[in-house]
């Protein structure tokens, strides 16, 4: 009796730490194949991409969410904003209210801003905060709708960036 | 054969009216011809081939390919047989594409990177063999442009302990995204775990029971994947490649995405894919032969570094808590007490107490609490995509700081290169209260809590299969000393932003030490939680303490067990970069099975001599048995 109380609980013991390798993610301790960021608006779920078989043909695939991918799993052009802006909200819009910062520059390349515009792109962003993130629930979409505005707006960046 | 080929060709254009037959004759000659002249070249038994195909010797003679989808393979036989696999291939190439059934591509685009190769070592008939356009695979070249790779190498995971030998992956920095590096593709060999169970988990990864398989993503997405969202910091090498190395590895890569590997934790993983596509590129390179039991990330970024001329620059990506720490290191006492209160919310972000500050002051504080925020938003499932407050975001925009007025912050890890080798032997010399010994040790992963601990999180250990003989002189004995399965200390030193506990567990076979029974083993067991504690970030001092629960199993024990537990409290302290020393002390207790209790206590010192060496002297004591030991590491 007291032997398999004893035996459940060294089982037990070992179980707890162990538990941690099961922990949300972790694929064999060498990160993810698959990983979807972001929350469910659809455009998380490109990143669902694996490598698959689709229509047969043996090459990188998506699983799902294609309308952001082209066939070879590769970001449409059109989309790359979008989705880039997505992706890195929270990481963007805190550059933004620094008016620096990798995600902001990418996101001034994005915009074919040249590399010379690219701290004035940062200072607008940061000085025009209010407007482009007008509040908690401001989402990305709207954010560069939003940057688009005022890019069209200012002096200098209308000339030195392009979009369309 | 020129001459056949000279033949071959006149006779196609004289005959140019005559018809579909003799042309579907003339390639079946040509296939034929190609395949000669493979074969007389010996083309199946060259490195390149057994890269492309994944060969890999077999221990009893032959190959086997790695690669475990069928569809990777032409020949039904491929998997094993290099030369019909050839044979196959060059066949494959002259398939008419009314062959193909709707959707199917071409194996002249499916394998690109053979046909690539084939055709630099038989310079292709253009008139005889149709080369097929891609238009898929031309998108997705042109697409990724690729004017250098970068090796990429996530440190550890925290909460993940199957992360801690680290990740690598790599990062295809494209011609057109040179000013916007963020938005290269990254190429992740990975597992796809179907399970949740953590034995069947650790058990199928050792086995080679998950499927891995290569896939293709933003770098930004691996950048909120491991530097935010598990906090890991990482190391960016970029690689020197010749434009039409990176094309080979490209076409290469397309290929693999159709296929899958068994997976094993330890040889064929991410690292191990990883250097394959370096291989591909400069096959003489020769990375993968280098390991011998286990390919450890960090150990395949110490290799590539140790290549001539292949790392251009490093670049080092702190993680969010990295970030984080870093500013937390570069405040005044007055600025971190502020920076507590807020994120304690005592005080407000808008009140007189934070701004009063100067600017720099301020910005310094509110930028270091966003990253706290983000880091903790990351980690909470929630629908709302801000995870720092609009009240936080303004605040700091109104921060508007004319000059780069930042202080030059101090990094907090140091680069996986700079680490000692994962393997490590251990030669030492000790006496007990008996007589004299030595010992031997081998384990082939990871670190230890006394080594040095450059590269490497400073405050764990992860100790994988550590076996460990020693040779009594007097008794004329071998013995095994020890065994460590596994064995996992994470101490995570007291923050008052996150209160985490330390924590322990230890599976080994060990001897009996507090007893005289000629030195015989006990399979032992342990788990213990703990606290520990370290004044400053660079501080030289860590004190520790734990409460394990502890139990072993031998037949030299009155009911063959016991159970207790045990307290433990320690410190450790560096004089310099190259000395360390350890004092512990422990009061076993064992209340069911054989009944004990004892002390034991431990003072190691440890002087490291370069990074893969290092000398030992320890002395240990339990119960009333003591032993003192120098030992010399090796680690490679």
């Amino acid at each position: 009796m007291i032997k398999n109380y004893l035996i459940a609980l060294t089982s037990s013991l070992l179980l707890l730490p162990l538990s941690v390798f099961a922990a949300g993610y972790g694929s064999a301790g060498c990160g993810l194949g698959s990983m979807v960021m972001g929350s469910g608006d659809g455009i998380g779920q490109v990143f669902a991409a694996t490598t698959n078989g689709t229509s047969g043909s043996q090459t990188f695939g998506i699983t799902s969410g294609t309308s952001n991918c082209d066939e070879g799993g590769l970001i449409k052009s059109s989309k790359e904003r979008e989705v880039f802006a997505t992706e890195n909200f929270t990481s963007l819009i805190k550059e933004m209210a620094q008016g620096r910062g990798e995600n902001l520059h990418t996101l001034a390349s994005l915009y074919q801003c040249q590399a010379g515009a690219h701290q004035e792109f940062g200072s607008m962003v940061q000085e025009k905060f209010d407007q482009l993130i007008a509040s908690e629930q401001t989402t990305p979409i709207e954010l560069l709708n939003h940057l688009e505005a005022q890019l069209d707006q200012h002096p200098s960046l209308s000339k030195s960036c392009s979009y369309s | 054969m020129r001459v056949y080929l000279i033949a071959g060709l006149s006779l196609w254009l004289c005959l140019l009216p005559a018809i579909t037959y003799s042309k579907a004759k003339d390639s079946d000659n040509y296939l034929a011809e190609l395949q000669q002249q493979a074969k007389k070249i010996k083309l199946s038994e060259q490195r390149v081939w057994h890269l492309l195909l994944k060969y890999n010797r077999q221990l009893l003679g032959g190959v086997i390919s790695e690669a475990d989808g069928m569809e990777f393979f032409n020949s039904a036989d491929g998997k094993i047989n290099p030369e019909s696999e050839l044979v196959a291939t060059l066949a494959s190439f002259f398939l008419p594409l009314d062959n193909l059934t709707n959707n199917q591509e071409h194996p002249q685009c499916n394998f690109p990177a053979r046909f690539k190769w084939l055709n630099q070592q038989l310079k292709f008939d253009a008139t005889r063999l149709k080369i097929q356009t891609c238009d898929r695979l031309d998108r997705w070249v042109n697409e990724l442009d690729p004017v250098s790779v970068t090796l990429v190498f996530a440190s550890y995971y925290l909460n993940n302990p199957a992360s801690m030998f680290g990740h690598t992956l790599v990062r295809i920095d494209s011609r057109n995204r040179k000013d916007k590096k963020l938005t290269n593709y990254g190429a992740n060999y990975a597992a796809n775990p179907d399970t949740d169970n953590p034995f069947l988990y650790a058990w199928k990864g050792l086995t080679g029971s998950f499927e891995g398989r290569f896939a293709i993503f933003p770098y930004y997405t691996k950048i909120q994947e491991y530097n935010n969202l598990e906090s890991r910091d990482l190391w960016e090498y970029e690689l020197q490649f010749t434009e039409d190395q990176l094309n080979t590895m490209l076409l290469h890569l397309w290929e693999l995405g159709g296929t899958y590997f068994d997976y094993y934790y330890f040889q064929e993983n991410c690292s191990y894919h990883v250097l394959s596509l370096l291989e591909i590129a400069r096959p003489e390179l020769r990375l993968r032969d280098q390991f011998f039991f286990s390919v450890i990330p960090a150990d395949t970024v110490k290799l590539v570094l140790a290549q001539d001329n292949l790392v251009k620059n490093i670049v080092y990506r702190p993680s969010i808590l990295s970030l984080m720490n870093q500013k937390r290191n570069s405040m005044t006492s007055v600025e971190k007490k502020i920076f507590q209160d807020i994120v304690e919310t005592k005080i407000s972000i808008n009140s007189d107490t934070l701004t009063l500050f100067s600017a720099q002051s301020q910005a310094l504080i509110l930028d270091a609490y966003m990253d706290y925020l983000q880091y903790i938003g990351m980690r909470q499932k929630s629908d709302h995509d801000a995870k720092i407050p609009h009240s936080v975001l303004l605040a700091r925009s109104r921060l508007q700081l004319t000059d780069e007025e930042e202080k030059s912050i101090a990094y907090l890890t140091s680069p996986p290169h700079l680490g000692h080798g994962a393997d490590r032997f251990r030669i030492g010399m000790g006496h007990n209260d008996q007589e004299p010994f030595i010992e031997f040790a081998y384990r082939p992963a990871y670190h230890d809590l006394m080594a040095r601990d450059e590269g490497y999180d400073k405050d764990s250990e992860i100790i994988f299969m550590d076996f460990k003989l020693r040779y009594f002189f007097e008794s004329e004995h071998v013995r095994l000393d020890q065994v460590k399965f596994l064995s996992i200390t994470a101490l995570n030193p007291y923050d008052s932003l996150f209160i985490k506990p330390s924590w322990r567990i230890n599976f080994s076979i060990d001897t009996l030490r507090d007893r005289d029974c000629n030195y015989c083993n006990a399979i032992t067991g342990s788990y213990g939680r703990g606290m520990s504690y370290r004044p400053t970030f660079f501080s030289s001092l860590l004190l520790f303490s734990f409460l394990d629960l502890r139990t072993e199993f031998s037949n030299h024990l009155k009911q063959d067990y016991r159970f207790g537990g045990s307290m433990e409290a320690g410190a450790y302290y560096d004089f310099n970069s190259h000395l360390r020393i350890k004092f512990s002390s422990s009061y076993r207790t064992f209340f069911w099975g054989e009944h004990k209790h004892f002390f034991t206590s431990h003072v190691v010192t440890r002087y490291a001599y370069s990074q893969n060496l290092d000398m030992r002297l320890e002395f240990n004591r339990y119960d009333n048995n003591n032993e003192s030991i120098f030992a010399i590491n090796y680690y490679f």
